[in-house]
């Protein structure tokens, strides 16, 4: 048994408070001479022993009584299966932990209710047997405390903001985390948790999550009969599914060609009829599935289009609705400004050529002497070869900072006067026959991405005989010894890549063009599209929950950026609003890998979503009342005196 | 100057006098005195009250003989009277320490003025009285006289007393048995916290000695009602040791104890013919004289 306020278990020492009394009253005797002792000896020796059972029963039964006061207002807490599980008390608060995010709108063959829906409906069982709670919904969305007066309030319409469906991703950890700092905030005494969520990896992301795991261990672990969790997973996986998202979105004069990402669940060919609206209009596409994943580089011509717009891409209904739009806008072409500082002029040139524009023009080659800022007013892209000391590397930052790309390439010799943040191991050779060999890198997005069609760089057919790992970065390509051949580091709004090795044939084979060539395109293209006054972003995300000036367009109306996938125009700018990629995630958790992150709790989890729970812990405080009002009424008849004995004496013969 | 003698008159209850004055208190047993008295005497004698015709035998008084009878039936009767003489009254007072217990009065001087009262009386209608005080260790005796000085005497013994010590009640009544030769009332003055088995034995003893016994058992109300509410220690009057108790828990038993103790002399006196009175301290003298007065007359033994 477990309390609620243990400080008052302090007016235990009060039942003692009886016996120090008799005690007290025995010190406090007077004393009488009295001559008839020998009757006294004689009564106390064969006192008839009701009386004295009598007697102790009184003081004890006092003694119980208070105890029971004390516990009383200790308000112990029980077990379903405890022997004082007679109160019917509730919790102060049912907390519903709602994953609010894209993946719980999918249904099943068995009915059509999303697993939203489900969840809500569930808590509305959960809710039943404690009527006297407060309620309260912390969904993955908006990650405030909900109040609502009935568990069934997610029904009114008004409230769909609340409860609605999102295109929104779920950082599960994060808001079970926020819940228990509420309740801690709030000083709620005692709360039944449920966390209901179809478990998707992404939503949970326990390694990334490995603290806030532990944190909220360590608080429930601290409450542990206060604050109960129980989880009610809802991972069935849709029968099928089909979904359609925008990996990227090239820009060229007078057509737009977005590369969209197609899959769908099961095996075989499948032909999908896809339905487009550019800037309103409808038009229908066909395209044929021959594997699970498909990326596909649909052309949408502009002749008669403005120069700023939106298209969103719609796949036919399944089992999961929310993932079968993609929107995207586009904006005019502007080629951004790209210039190239190399040390070595055969390296200048190789550079040069590979960051050319459609239209021939070749990158400003920019002064190795007198290099300052000015040289990078209107540049949005530098590609750089050659050492960095630290006043290049000052104007280096603050071009990043401020939004640019930077291509580092490394120098061929090490200065004395190194960059600290821009800076690259020691020089590594190989010898004449062997190689440095790529061996893996990401080809779902980023410069290294696979091409439209499907194909690979041929990285892995580099041969790199010399190299200078950069020494900051998330890696995005690795040599086979583990070692980083391009990474790029986040500055600011900008943006820095390194390279390994050089394109000069004494280096690599680079200069051939096959890697160098596409990477430096597709960075130039990505910098086009983001020159151009549209944006694009993903739902839930910090820029859209910040976004206030807002209007939806096209089919996007009663949506919020923070909240629904659409097109927008927020802040002037056109803005196209995803559902995050990571809920396209098909790995799902089991709810023992989260209870393997909390060891030190065991929460409960419920079966289906019918089930409560009814018969778990509450308040005994009821018991306890009852029972110090039994002992007193006892107390009371023990200490009625006999009528016999009151008007008792010996009879008078006188 | 010499020191000016103390006096002890008050012990003698005035209003019991008044009252009780007019009638002699009478026993119903046969006394044996020495001088004519009130009471009945074993032998026949010259008062007025016939006791039996008798027939004549030689050598005999012929005064005594009835001549109308012999008028009648030729024969010889003597006509005889029975004889009435004076009552030795002994009066055995309890001087243990117990008798010191009472709240307004206490039974020892509530015992002195019962004694004093009825020494007054009997020596008043010309009877001899006697005193024994009852101590641990000693008894003091003073024999039966029927000089009116001799109350002064008394009071001059009682009036003083202090009461202390153990009692040894039924030690001293086989005494006074022993010494005590002539039929005489043995007024026997005490609280009776004595074993009732050897006190009804010494009665016993008394009565095989022709004495008339008369038991007052005297009570202070507070050990009959008890009524006692918070936790008291009671400290033995007679040195017994002292007990802390809870009255009201042992009430019951300790009355069913007195009760039976009571019920025990009560029992034994009447079985010895030994007459038992319950006197207590807040009833007035005269009550108390009255009752034992009107139970002589009725000739009641208990």
């Amino acid at each position: 048994m477990t309390f609620l306020q243990p400080i008052a278990l302090l007016g235990l020492l009060l039942a003692f408070a009886p016996i120090i009394i008799h005690l007290l009253n025995l010190l406090r005797h007077r004393t009488v001479p009295w001559a008839a002792t020998r009757f006294l000896f004689q009564a106390r020796k064969s006192s008839s022993r009701l009386s004295k059972l009598k007697r102790w029963l009184i003081l004890l039964v006092r003694v119980l009584a208070l105890a029971a006061l004390a516990f009383m207002i200790a308000r112990p807490m029980t077990g379903g299966d405890s022997l004082f599980s007679l109160s019917n008390g509730s919790p102060e608060v049912l907390v519903l932990v709602l994953d609010r995010s894209a993946s719980m709108e999918t249904t099943t063959d068995k009915d059509s209710l999303t697993k939203r829906q489900k969840a809500l409906e569930a808590f509305q069982s959960f809710a039943r047997p404690w009527t006297e709670s407060r309620l309260v919904v912390l969904d993955s969305a908006l990650e405030e405390p909900f109040f609502i007066d009935r568990a069934d309030s997610f029904k009114d319409e008004a409230l769909q903001r609340f409860f609605g469906p999102t295109d929104t991703a779920a950082d599960l950890p994060g808001t079970l985390s926020k819940t228990l700092d509420w309740l801690k905030e709030s000083g709620v005494g005692t709360a039944e948790i449920l966390v209901v969520s179809d478990m998707q990896s992404s939503n949970w992301e326990l390694e990334r999550n490995a603290d806030i795991m532990r944190k909220i261990n360590r608080t429930l672990s601290e409450k542990k009969d206060f604050w109960k969790l129980t989880f009610l997973n809802m991972a069935d996986p849709p029968p099928y599914n089909f979904s359609v998202t925008v990996d990227q979105v090239n820009r060229m004069p007078n057509k737009v060609e977005p590369v969209l990402n197609l899959r769908k669940k099961g095996r075989g060919k499948e032909e999908v009829r896809l339905t487009t609206r550019m800037n309103g209009k409808s038009d229908l596409l066909e395209v044929e599935l021959v594997s699970q994943s498909v990326l596909w580089r649909p052309t949408f011509d502009l002749k008669n289009e403005p120069e700023e717009g939106w298209i969103s891409i719609l796949s036919p209904d399944d089992f999961c609705q929310s993932d079968n739009i993609c929107y995207l806008t586009y904006g005019s072409t502007e080629p951004p400004q790209v210039a190239v500082r190399a040390s070595n002029p055969r390296t200048s040139l190789i550079l040069r050529s590979a960051s050319q524009t459609e239209q021939g023009e070749l990158p400003d080659p920019l002064p190795l002497s007198g290099f300052g800022e000015k040289d990078l007013l209107s540049r949005k892209i530098l590609i750089h070869q050659g050492e960095i000391n630290s006043k290049v590397e000052t104007v280096l930052e603050e071009f990043v900072i401020k939004g640019g790309s930077l291509v580092l390439f490394p120098p061929e010799v090490t200065s004395s006067d190194g960059s600290k943040l821009l800076s690259w191991n020691s020089l590594e050779e190989k010898l004449e026959d062997e190689i440095f060999q790529v061996s893996n890198w990401r080809e779902d997005s980023g410069l290294l991405t696979n091409s439209s069609d499907g194909n690979r760089l041929p990285l892995d057919r580099l041969a790199i005989k010399r190299r200078r790992t950069p020494q900051q970065g998330e890696t995005l390509a690795y040599y086979s010894d583990g070692k980083p051949f391009l990474s790029c580091l986040t500055l600011g709004k900008g943006i820095v890549y390194f390279f390994s090795t050089l394109p000069l044939d004494s280096w690599s084979s680079m200069s051939d063009g096959y890697v160098l060539v596409p990477a430096l395109q597709r960075l130039i293209e990505e910098s086009s599209s983001s020159n151009s006054f549209i944006q694009s972003w993903f739902c839930g995300e910090k820029e859209s929950k910040e976004s206030i000036l807002f209007e939806p367009i096209g089919d996007a109306k009663d949506k919020v950026p923070y909240l629904h996938a659409g097109i927008y125009r927020v802040n002037g700018r056109l803005t196209a609003i995803n559902r995050p990629k990571s809920e396209n995630d098909t790995l799902f958790l089991t709810v023992e890998q989260i209870l393997e992150k909390l060891p030190n709790i065991s929460p409960r989890l419920l079966e289906d979503e019918s089930s409560s729970a009814s018969n778990d812990r509450s308040e005994a405080w009821s018991f306890f009342l009852t029972l110090c009002l039994i002992l007193l009424l006892g107390e009371a008849l023990l200490g009625q005196p006999a009528l016999a004995h009151e008007n008792k004496a010996i009879s008078i013969n006188a | 100057m010499g020191r000016r003698k103390k006096s002890y008159s008050h012990y003698v209850d005035q209003d019991s006098l008044s009252r009780i004055s007019g009638e002699p208190l009478l026993t119903p047993f046969s006394m044996e005195g020495s001088i004519s008295g009130h009471h009945r005497s074993p032998h026949k004698g010259s008062s007025v009250e016939f006791a039996e015709y008798r027939e004549y035998t030689e050598g005999e008084d012929p005064k005594r003989m009835d001549w109308r009878v012999f008028a009648r039936t030729d024969r010889y009767y003597l006509k005889e009277y029975e004889a009435e003489t004076n009552l030795r009254a002994h009066f055995a007072l309890d001087c243990s320490g117990s008798m010191n217990f009472g709240d307004s009065i206490s039974k020892f001087e509530f015992s002195k003025k019962l004694l004093s009262t009825l020494a007054y009386l009997y020596v008043g209608q010309g009877d001899a009285v006697g005193l024994h005080t009852i101590r641990d260790r000693k008894t003091q005796v003073l024999p039966a006289k029927r000089n009116p000085s001799q109350i002064q005497e008394i009071l001059e013994i009682i009036g003083p007393l202090k009461p202390k010590g153990e009692t040894r009640l039924a030690a001293s009544l086989h005494e006074i048995a022993e010494t005590v030769r002539m039929r005489a009332t043995i007024f026997v003055v005490s609280d009776m916290l004595d074993e009732p088995e050897e006190i009804i034995d010494a009665v016993l003893h008394l009565r095989d000695r022709k004495h008339e016994v008369v038991l007052f058992h005297v009570f202070d109300p507070q050990e009959l009602n008890f009524t006692f509410d918070r936790p008291t220690r009671f400290v033995d009057m007679e040195g017994g040791g002292s007990l802390i108790t809870e009255p009201t828990v042992i009430r019951e038993e300790y009355l069913a104890r007195l009760n039976a103790h009571v019920d025990q002399l009560e029992k034994g006196c009447l079985e010895s013919q030994a007459r038992y009175h319950q006197v207590h301290t807040d009833s007035p003298m005269v009550t108390v004289i009255d009752n034992f007065s009107a139970h002589r007359i009725s000739g009641k033994t208990a």
